[in-house]
């Protein structure tokens, strides 16, 4: 049951956008927060990552599918931090406990980048063990995501994943996830990260930039069976599949169809945002050394522009995080 | 750069293909059957054609077992469907356009509904309701949660509260409290103050205590007849073996209410109790109480599930297979934050 002291709203900080455009449309505001609802967490947010997804919220060739009413928004999909209150019927999780949430932006209570942030319990869990609360903030959503692809990808021991961007912070959890599986990995990198690559787990690691669809064939003469696209490659990457194999575009199709009976599967993170077992999954695959959190560089909520450029700018200087 | 994330940005008109006034997209069956029977079509929107009724751009459709029920043809009396037909009574959207005797609503409205499952309608992105089914979206739920409401959440009140008149106190023995309908029943049961038991399969346990369950049996571990005694009250969403076995955990004077199959009334004469069946009907009244109990935040949906309308099938499917907690929803639109 709710802490009745908890009850009220609190303020606090948050980075918003104010409307579409550049990194100055970046503000940083101080909100009101209200008190969770049934089956609600409200978390004081230490940590919260930065990812690609951000920018496209503010993003003018992306911004009409939130419409124009949907601003000031929250950006940021995670948090890592400790639980203030409970709502009613919520016994999992505790006041003190230092947890990580997926967040969904697009909702009146915004995103993940601010001081308090209310979440559905079922998206939230603590965090594993011996990490910090920045470096668990990397995991809830890029993790969902992973999981999300390899269920959907339905592939069986044995089978064989390609996914393109092999050195990125989605891929590294998609590979891993598919060597739990059984599930053997044919993934792209530029020589600099090939062992980095492989240190993921990934099976083949073939040389970025040849064109991925012939570099993979040169592995697989018969395509791979799946292929998650992480670096959004498009139809040009087609080539890499088998014929009836399955292609799971990460940012939406245009319903086009596919060659060769390539079956298109795209997938929307906020349909997993809730699942639980996955984000305890997440959890235990840290603690098990399955995923080796990335080292991460803290930005100030004044500094959320710089932290979204150095995101961009790539390198490897350690993943983004809002430090709070 | 590594590239994360971005599959929750697709846009709705690329993901989904674009919609205009000519066409929607919806899921129909043309005969019963399995769920093969369901079909992705593009059909134009319904109108308004009656002078209180609204046309909603769906954003989200709740998954109902009732839906399936009506697909495979099993209960043609009780819901005469005419074929082809649209599956789906649990909406969320925002209101497109109001015929001209609509008071309470105005375009623009973000509302939730519970559609008469015989007409259905709501597996689509467009579909005609009438302004006495509707209700404004309860404001802490987007709608996807919202639409995993309407159905489920009135069946249980009606079934606990207009049915067998829960009192504070009571015992109430909840089959399936993690379930659809259950994971509501379990919660309003407890809000009004009566002593919450109810079965589960082991994994679902810590769920139903966080919902508010006083006991929770594992049913497959023990018989719940065993353990559940002087009920006042139970709610069976299981049927058969699980209701017969139910009239002997009862008081004298308590009722089996079922929303599942009609419980017989000699048992109940004989064990000295009542029976009744119960099925949601369309009441936009009791989904506006319901709304501002959920926005008190004593109250909350469950979803299992999400998917995409296109994955309609595989929704059905998994509804069907029983043991799933909470709800599954069909993702209409893609963005459902709303305001």
């Amino acid at each position: 049951m709710s802490d009745q002291s908890s009850n009220r709203p609190l303020a606090g900080k948050a980075v918003t956008y104010k409307a579409l455009g550049g990194p100055e449309v970046i503000e940083i505001v101080e909100r009101t927060v209200r008190a969770p609802a049934a089956g609600e967490v409200r978390i004081e947010v230490k940590a919260a990552a930065v990812n690609p997804t951000d920018i496209l919220f503010r993003d003018p060739g992306f911004g009409d599918q939130f419409g124009g009413d949907t601003f000031p928004i929250v950006p940021g999909m995670d948090a890592a931090g400790i639980i203030e209150s409970v709502g009613p019927g919520v016994s999992r999780l505790h006041a003190g406990e230092k947890v990580m949430a997926a967040v969904m932006p697009v909702r009146p209570e915004g995103g993940a980048q601010a001081q308090h942030i209310v979440v559905p319990a079922a998206s939230v869990v603590p965090i594993p063990e011996g990490v910090s609360l920045a470096e668990a903030s990397t995991l809830p959503t890029t993790g969902l995501t992973a999981l999300n692809a390899l269920e959907i990808a339905a592939l069986k021991t044995g089978q064989i994943l390609a996914v393109s961007g092999g050195a990125g912070l989605l891929a590294q959890y998609a590979i891993a996830a598919a060597k739990r599986r059984g599930i053997k990995v044919i993934a792209d990198a530029k020589p600099a990260d090939t062992e980095l690559v492989r240190g993921y787990g990934a099976n083949i690691v073939v040389e970025r930039g040849l064109g991925f669809a012939k570099a993979i064939r040169r592995e697989l003469p018969n395509g791979a069976d799946a292929l998650l696209d992480t670096a959004v490659l498009g139809e040009e990457s087609f080539g890499a599949i088998r014929d009836g194999g399955i292609y799971i575009p990460v940012r939406g199709w245009g319903g086009k169809p596919a060659e060769r009976g390539i079956k298109i599967k795209p997938m929307l993170v906020s349909d997993v945002l809730e699942r639980t077992e996955w984000l305890e999954l997440l959890r235990d695959m840290v603690a098990a050394r399955e995923i080796k959190l990335r080292a991460v560089e803290e930005y100030l909520p004044t500094k959320a522009a710089d932290a979204q450029r150095a995101l961009v700018a790539g390198g490897h200087r350690g993943r983004p995080v809002i430090r709070f | 750069m590594s590239r994360t994330l971005e599959a929750i940005t697709s846009p709705r008109s690329l993901a989904s293909g674009k919609v205009d006034n000519q066409t929607m997209k919806a899921v129909r069956i043309h005969k019963y059957g399995g769920p093969e029977v369901l079909q992705s079509e593009d059909l134009p929107p319904p109108q308004v054609s009656a002078a209180t009724e609204v046309l909603i751009r769906v954003h989200a459709a709740g998954v109902n077992p009732v839906d399936s029920a009506i697909r495979r043809g099993l209960v043609k009396e009780i819901f005469p469907v005419s074929l082809p037909w649209i599956p789906g009574s649990d909406v969320s959207g925002v209101i497109e356009e109001v015929g001209p005797d609509v008071t309470r609503f105005k375009k623009g409205d973000e509302v939730f509904a519970l559609l008469n499952p015989a007409k259905g309608g709501a597996y689509a992105e467009y579909v005609v309701v009438s302004e006495s089914e509707l209700a404004l979206k309860p404001k802490l739920l987007h709608h996807i949660r919202a639409a995993a409401v309407p159905v489920a959440a009135v069946t249980a009140w009606n079934a606990l509260f207009e049915t067998a008149q829960l009192q504070s106190g009571q015992r109430v023995l909840i089959h399936g409290g993690a379930g659809g309908v259950g994971h509501f029943a379990v919660q309003l049961a407890k809000r009004k103050g009566a002593h919450v038991i109810a079965t589960a399969s082991a994994k679902n346990h810590e769920l139903v205590y966080e919902l508010g369950a006083d006991e929770v049996i594992d049913y497959q571990a023990q018989k719940f007849e065993d353990v559940a005694r002087k009920i006042d009250i139970v709610l069976d969403s299981i049927g058969d073996d699980t209701q017969e076995r139910s009239w002997k955990v009862l008081k004298k004077g308590g009722v089996l209410v079922s929303i599942v199959q009609p419980p017989s009334g000699e048992k109940a004469r004989s064990v000295g109790a009542r029976g009744a069946m119960v099925q949601s009907r369309p009441d936009g009244a009791k989904l506006a109480e319901i709304a501002k109990i959920i926005d008190s935040g004593q109250l909350a949906p469950v979803i299992n599930r999400i998917l995409p309308l296109s994955e309609a099938r595989r929704a059905q499917e998994l509804s069907q297979s029983g043991h799933m907690h909470g709800k599954i929803v069909l993702r209409v639109v893609n963005h459902n934050g709303g305001k």
